[in-house]
């Protein structure tokens, strides 16, 4: 199984209310190409938004690294730009 | 008592009407659960009033402990008796179920008998007549078990359709029978049968009922209790043993809220499976963990659920079918008879940011308005703070 761009949107409380809910159809609007590069999964509160220091919410947090104030086009941009990433890398291997 | 009695009641009045001549109530006191019907002579205000003084005599006598010969020796001896009818102004039937044992007791006093279904199939109590004031009653007697049904009607639902769809009425033994077929359908709480009585009756009056018709049902099953679990607890140091006495709970257990959540899947060693299927624009997605019966987010969704339970009026079949936390979350509430709530304290404080509506900030608020919202509909709550 190749690798895939791992995004999970926080579905708790404080991110709901600040726009998460609106992040949900992030997996339709992904380019067709990428969609298989992408695994896109809901976590219960990750506590960031008690952090000052991790921004505001809502949060994504994609391959480890987290995003605050998500919205579609700065997530949707962060996956494309991996997943690409990711697709190069598999050319690539192939043709070495 | 682990049987639960769930009673439900629905009047139809007279077409043309403006009050229902027949009158019930229901009492509960830690020793017994009565119930009584009561229907006055003729319809509209008078009736209404005839049948109002009859049930509040009998409760009121009741709950005070007088034993049943005795009120209804006093009811009837009380009771005026239409001269040129030369009947009671008012009938009526009294149920008293003991706690203790589930032992009934059934008075009919010219009112249709009552039918009482057992394996969801009419059986005949044990009865006999008593003469009292010159008036024969009926008492039907006997014990109850978990699958019970007892409906007691005014005659207005035996007369359903006469000279309309039928010559002679629904007749008592055709009521019994569409009961019957209703048991076999296992409704979950008595409101179901009811309701479909009625509907029929209504239906079988074409719609403009001849008489007042009254229905009470009474199903005795289980007693449904829930636990909800939500907000962390102020001192970290007794989070297990919270998060481990809900666990051993015999009830349906209930999460609401995120952290909360976390918090019991580290104790089992879990992860949170959230269900992004679930997610609505309103209300955030449920998530899954072993051992937890619903895991929903806190404050949002039970906000929510408790505008839903005002909205359906607390009737179960009238919440949206959509499968969300909120929905499902009051659905739980609705099928419970007994609710514990345990009720972290400690605060978010990103709920205190200036961006974040005030109305998510104070758990405790919500949660009282949700405990005296279930009160007033017959459930019982208890609280604990932690």
């Amino acid at each position: 199984m190749s690798e895939k761009v791992q995004v999970q949107i926080c579905v708790g409380t404080a991110c709901h209310i600040m726009g998460a809910a609106d992040l949900v159809v992030i997996e339709d609007l992904l380019d067709r190409s990428l969609r298989d590069r992408v695994e896109i999964a809901g976590v219960a509160c990750m506590g960031l938004c008690k952090d000052e220091a991790s921004g505001k919410p809502p949060f994504v947090v994609i391959d480890g690294q987290t995003l605050s104030e998500a919205t579609l086009d700065k997530v949707l941009g962060q996956i494309e730009q991996r997943a690409r990433r990711l697709i190069d890398g598999d050319t690539g291997d192939v043709g070495a | 008592m682990e049987l639960f009695l769930d009673i439900s009641e629905l009047s139809l009045k007279k077409h043309g009407e403006s009050v229902c001549g027949d009158q019930i109530r229901t009492a509960r006191t830690p020793d017994k659960t009565i119930v009584v019907l009561s229907d006055g002579l003729g319809s509209g205000i008078k009736a209404s009033i005839l049948a109002t003084l009859t049930t509040e005599i009998i409760i009121r006598m009741l709950k005070a402990d007088v034993g049943l010969a005795d009120v209804v020796e006093t009811v009837i001896g009380t009771l005026p008796v239409c001269r040129v009818r030369k009947i009671a102004y008012s009938t009526f039937a009294v149920m008293e179920i003991l706690h203790a044992d589930y032992s009934y007791k059934i008075v009919n006093f010219d009112s249709p008998e009552a039918m009482l279904f057992r394996g969801r199939r009419l059986m005949r109590p044990e009865r006999h007549t008593m003469r009292i004031h010159d008036r024969d009653i009926l008492v039907s007697q006997g014990r109850l078990e978990q699958g019970d049904f007892i409906c007691l009607t005014s005659d207005g639902v035996l007369h359903a359709g006469l000279g309309v769809k039928m010559n002679f009425g629904w007749g008592w033994d055709n009521v019994a029978e569409h009961v019957e077929r209703r048991l076999e359908a296992s409704p979950q709480c008595a409101w179901e049968v009811t309701r479909n009585v009625l509907a029929q009756t209504y239906s079988l009056y074409g719609g403009k009922p001849g008489d007042d018709a009254s229905v009470v049902g009474i199903l005795v099953r289980r007693r449904n209790r829930v636990v909800v679990l939500t907000g962390p607890p102020l001192d970290r140091a007794t989070e297990s043993a919270i998060v481990e006495r809900f666990l051993a709970s015999k009830a349906r257990k209930i999460v609401c809220g995120g952290t909360t959540g976390n918090i019991v899947a580290r104790h089992v060693g879990r992860e949170v499976k959230v269900d992004m299927k679930t997610v609505t624009p309103e209300v955030p997605p449920i998530g899954e963990l072993p051992g937890v019966d619903l895991l929903t987010e806190g404050i949002i969704t039970m906000s929510k659920m408790l505008e839903l339970l005002e909205e359906c009026q607390f009737n179960p079949a009238m919440l949206p079918s959509r499968r969300d936390g909120a929905v499902l979350l009051a659905r739980e509430m609705l099928n419970a008879d007994v609710i514990h709530f345990i009720v972290g304290q400690s605060i978010n404080e990103f709920y205190q940011n200036p961006d974040v509506s005030k109305h998510i900030s104070i758990r405790k608020n919500l949660i009282r308005e949700i405990v005296f919202a279930l009160n007033q509909h017959g459930k019982e709550v208890t609280v604990e703070y932690c």
